[in-house]
């Protein structure tokens, strides 16, 4: 499925204006990753994109549908949202977690049934948690929790993905393990990844497309490569960089280096 | 095959907690039937109940007849279903509200039925006054609640507990003017153990207002226990999901509200059953609401029915509910809370 968004512009209430003419689109299988400095709206902008916040212009569109013309649980029927986690309240089962990503497809009083917890058993398998279904969400860590959500918003069998910061707060094997777990997803489910991060090397490590917000309004949107250069950051981010190339076992890699601010 | 072997284990385990939690209150009930000033034997009970299903020769005094089937039986059943309301309203708004701190009076209703009670009996003294002025201010007070909360965008969960804590504070001050004002001698006592909770103006004319508005509103909560599992999570979250979260929080808040009120005005104030039982049933069947709101029909039920048993058996006067939930219920509930390290 593809996501567009057209001419986004948005602002809280009689705030400063975040984004002006935004436009940016993910095709089926691709993924795109959110870059930016603290407080330029890279969260915002996730729910911006699946109208939990809704545009002051502009549209999301879905295959060419505007987002706003489809009911809510239309549009979370395709969309899969994975928040940062903050910990429960209640320590519920990570079945009973993933289980609740049936929700759009459930009646407000139905509980799930047999087949969706086959589905739920199938997304821990995806993201290779199935041993932890009888666990407590509060006995996991917090790589393991951040796979629980990915798992939820799988059962709601999505088409897209979307993430916010899904590897911020992880140890650095954990953040390879969320990393290859996307691209993995995104290449053998053909789901559109949309990824905000603070790391522009995870950017180049998975993503087909790259969009920068910057402060004032400017953006940058394209292919990855193109759009992580050391000028761009630079730019950006206000700091000196350096993108150095090597390889991996034959593979080419890039690694980004921050020099001084 | 282990895998199979454990489930089936876990399985039978469900079956048998299933099967306790439907008899225990059924047992419960059954043997405070039995139980009071008159003692009557479980076997007379029996024929007794029996004799309203089938053509039977009476055994029994008329005496004993009248005490089972008149005043005994109409009070176990309002204990247990105001028992089962609070204690399943209690663990909706603690679901609804992410928070494991909150009662069934979080959003003023108590205060507002009990400043319409106070007030029934100040000025009137009759039951149905009295009862009727307590749902009305219960309801007015929720819809006051709801009123301050509400913003453009909708309601968020912080605002909804606040406003509950202003009204609240409002109609509890409205509440000791009352008290303030009324005839030391007559009427003050009586609001005062009025406030505190008693089944003992149980009748069957109570229970034909308050059983459909309390069973209505324990339908509908069961009906949405797994709706609120995901009520539970952040707002954004829940949302993420494709439920219409202002709607169904809405739904609860109203079922919850009923409950409240109608168990107010049948049986005054009755604390800690909506706090604590919520806790309790999560410690036996987890915090999953599928199960634990049935679990809290169940176990509220149960713990209700104890209670006014000792409220009307211990000594020779009445002790009010309030007095013996928390008497009984803390020193309980503080042994549970060191023995799990409040992991459940």
């Amino acid at each position: 499925m593809k996501l567009e968004v057209k001419n986004g512009e948005f602002k809280y209430g009689m705030g400063r204006t975040l984004y002006k003419n935004l436009s940016f689109s993910v095709e089926a299988g691709e993924t795109l990753t959110i870059l930016g400095p603290n407080g330029v709206g890279k969260t915002t902008l996730l729910k911006c994109i699946t109208n939990i916040y809704q545009w002051k212009q502009g549209s999301t569109y879905l295959d060419g549908k505007p987002l706003h013309d489809m009911q809510a649980v239309q549009v979370w029927k395709n969309i899969g949202y994975v928040p940062q986690s903050n910990g429960v309240v209640f320590s519920y089962s990570v079945m009973d977690m993933v289980l609740m990503g049936r929700a759009p497809y459930l009646g407000i009083f139905s509980v799930p049934a047999e087949k969706d917890r086959v589905i739920a058993e199938k997304s821990l398998a995806i993201v290779g948690i199935e041993h932890l279904g009888d666990k407590s969400c509060s006995e996991i860590s917090g790589g393991e929790m951040q796979l629980v959500l990915i798992a939820r918003a799988l059962t709601s069998e999505p088409e897209i993905l979307i993430l916010d910061e899904p590897e911020s707060h992880l140890d650095f094997k954990n953040q390879l393990l969320i990393l290859d777990l996307l691209k993995k997803i995104a290449r053998d489910q053909e789901i559109s990844c949309i990824i905000n991060t603070h790391y522009p090397e995870h950017a180049l490590r998975i993503s087909d497309k790259t969009l920068i917000l910057g402060k004032n309004k400017k953006h940058i949107f394209g292919r990855t490569e193109e759009v992580i250069t050391e000028d761009n950051l630079r730019k950006f981010f206000d700091v000196d960089v350096r993108i150095i190339p090597f390889e991996n076992r034959g593979i080419p890699m890039k690694t980004v280096v921050a020099l001084s601010g | 095959m282990q895998d199979v072997l454990a489930r089936e284990h876990t399985n039978k385990q469900n079956r048998l907690l299933i099967i306790s939690l439907v008899l225990l209150p059924v047992i419960v009930f059954f043997i405070s039937l039995c139980m009071g000033r008159y003692w009557v034997s479980p076997g007379t009970v029996l024929n007794i109940l029996s004799s309203y299903l089938m053509p039977m020769t009476p055994d029994w005094t008329e005496v004993e007849q009248s005490v089972v089937i008149n005043i005994r039986l109409p009070r176990l059943m309002l204990a247990m279903l105001v028992g089962a309301g609070l204690a399943i309203s209690g663990a909706g708004f603690q679901g609804l509200f992410a928070n494991p701190l909150v009662s069934p009076h979080i959003l003023g209703v108590s205060a507002g039925a009990g400043f319409g009670a106070a007030l029934g009996i100040l000025l009137s003294g009759q039951v149905g006054t009295v009862q009727a002025l307590a749902l009305f201010f219960g309801i007015i007070a929720v819809i006051a609640t709801w009123t301050i909360s509400r913003l453009k965008s909708g309601t968020p969960i912080f605002m909804l507990v606040l406003s509950g804590v202003i009204v609240g504070a409002f109609f509890q001050a409205l509440i000791s003017l009352i008290k303030y004002i009324a005839d030391p001698e007559d009427k003050l006592p009586a609001i005062v153990y009025w406030l505190m909770g008693s089944m003992s103006g149980a009748s069957y004319d109570d229970l034909l207002i308050g059983a459909p508005l309390i069973i209505g509103g324990i339908v509908v909560l069961i009906l949405l226990r797994w709706r609120i599992n995901i009520l539970s999570l952040e707002e954004e979250e829940a949302r993420s999901l494709g439920i219409n979260i202002q709607q169904t929080r809405w739904v609860v808040i109203a079922a919850s509200t009923v409950i409240t009120a109608a168990s107010v005005c049948l049986c005054g104030i009755v604390g800690w059953v909506g706090l604590v039982i919520p806790h309790i049933a999560r410690m036996i069947v987890g915090p999953d609401h599928k199960r634990l709101l049935p679990a809290c029909v169940s176990i509220g039920s149960f713990y209700l029915l104890i209670i006014d048993d000792i409220a009307r058996t211990a000594t020779a006067a009445e002790i009010p509910l309030s007095i013996l939930t928390a008497i009984i219920g803390a020193p309980f509930f503080a042994y549970l809370l060191r023995k799990t390290g409040g992991k459940w």
